[in-house]
């Protein structure tokens, strides 16, 4: 699994050079970007690390694995896309949930199928972004376009599993 | 120290960055997590409290060597990626060949909603059609970088994250043809500051 950690090390390695070779202020203004992510994230996800953590072990494990387990098939895919519509929050709330889940069983179809319906719904962003700079009409245009996807990819994902040997 | 680019208030830019870290949501968080540990320590007893802390520093361990990396390509591709650009590009072209392009735009986009809603609007003024619009915010939601590369991979695990990715990147794209062809026309708000 380090192969992954080297593979992202090469990616960024080779941004940087790619800046650098700008010989202008991209790499300076680059550095300061990715101090200024690092700053703000990293103490957040630590956080969400141990928030899982905690989660995992308060979640009803038994029950939700019944509900979302691997065997519960396109029903744990629908109820998965409905749970991830009620998921009010940025990444830092969503993630440690889906990890969480990971944790306690909850099957991969299911779980794509969760973080698919957040990432489409995200009431949070709907509110506070979509309806400000977009209108209502392009979010009723948008949901009539997507809101299906969530179950979608969870199935494509359950066809996958085999083909990716996971 | 004498940078031009200082703003007023005096403050030295890191300690602007922190004030942002460590903003209202990140103690509100932390809060969240120490209530969860107390509970689970309360519900469920010593044993299985640092059962899950263990867990916990050891997937920190494993995160950490990609935590840096995940950042310096989320900065790298932000500053290298010329917005104007991929703005044109979308609003030049029609139908299909839009929405497909939007795709992949809007999977390259790094950034949160700040960065992202005023490109849509943008695209919008430049042209670009419905189907490109909804093609675009959905794959920055469903396939954006850095939300990838800061989250998904450090949390979930690259196999958690090939397998969803994989299953789902083709879906922006029907989403958009879809939209193309739903008879909902859309009315953008003026922007503020931005003269109808």
């Amino acid at each position: 699994m380090q192969m992954v950690a080297i593979v992202m090390w090469v990616l960024a390695l080779g941004l940087l050079l790619t800046a650098a070779r700008r010989r202008d202020d991209t790499l300076k203004g680059g550095i300061g970007v990715a101090g200024g992510y690092l700053l703000m994230m990293m103490p957040r996800v630590v956080l969400a690390l141990f928030l899982a953590g905690f989660v995992a072990e308060l979640l009803p494990g038994a029950v939700i694995s019944a509900w979302l387990g691997s065997s519960s098939g396109f029903r744990g895919i629908m109820i998965a896309s409905v749970a991830g519509i009620a998921v009010p929050a940025g990444g830092v709330v969503a993630f440690p949930l889906a990890l969480a889940m990971l944790k306690i069983g909850v099957g991969l179809p299911q779980l794509v199928a969760f973080l698919t319906a957040w990432e489409i719904f995200a009431v949070h962003r709907v509110l506070a972004f979509e309806i400000p700079f977009m209108g209502t009409r392009f979010v009723a245009l948008r949901i009539c376009s997507s809101f299906m996807l969530p179950p979608v990819a969870g199935m494509a994902t359950g066809a996958l599993m085999p083909l990716l040997g996971t | 120290m004498g940078r031009t680019t200082a703003p007023s208030d005096g403050k030295p830019a890191w300690r602007r960055a922190c004030d942002r870290a460590f903003d209202r949501t990140f103690f509100a968080f932390a809060a969240l997590a120490v209530i969860g540990g107390m509970t689970t320590y309360w519900l469920k007893g010593a044993d299985i409290f640092e059962r899950s802390l263990d867990g916990s520093l050891e997937l920190l361990w494993f995160i950490l060597p990609r935590i840096g990396a995940a950042m310096i390509i989320a900065a790298f591709l932000q500053v290298l990626i010329p917005r104007e650009l991929v703005a044109r590009l979308i609003g030049e072209q029609a139908g299909a060949r839009s929405v497909f392009i939007a795709t992949i735009a809007g999977a390259l986009t790094p950034g949160g909603p700040l960065t992202c809603f005023p490109i849509i609007v943008a695209l919008h003024a430049s042209g670009a059609n419905k189907g490109a619009l909804v093609a675009y915010l959905l794959s920055w939601a469903m396939l954006g970088i850095q939300r990838i590369v800061v989250w998904e991979i450090p949390l979930m695990g690259a196999d958690f994250t090939i397998l969803r990715v994989t299953a789902s990147f083709t879906l922006p794209v029907i989403a958009g043809l879809i939209a193309l062809r739903l008879p909902i026309r859309i009315r953008v708000p003026d922007q503020p500051g931005r003269g109808a």
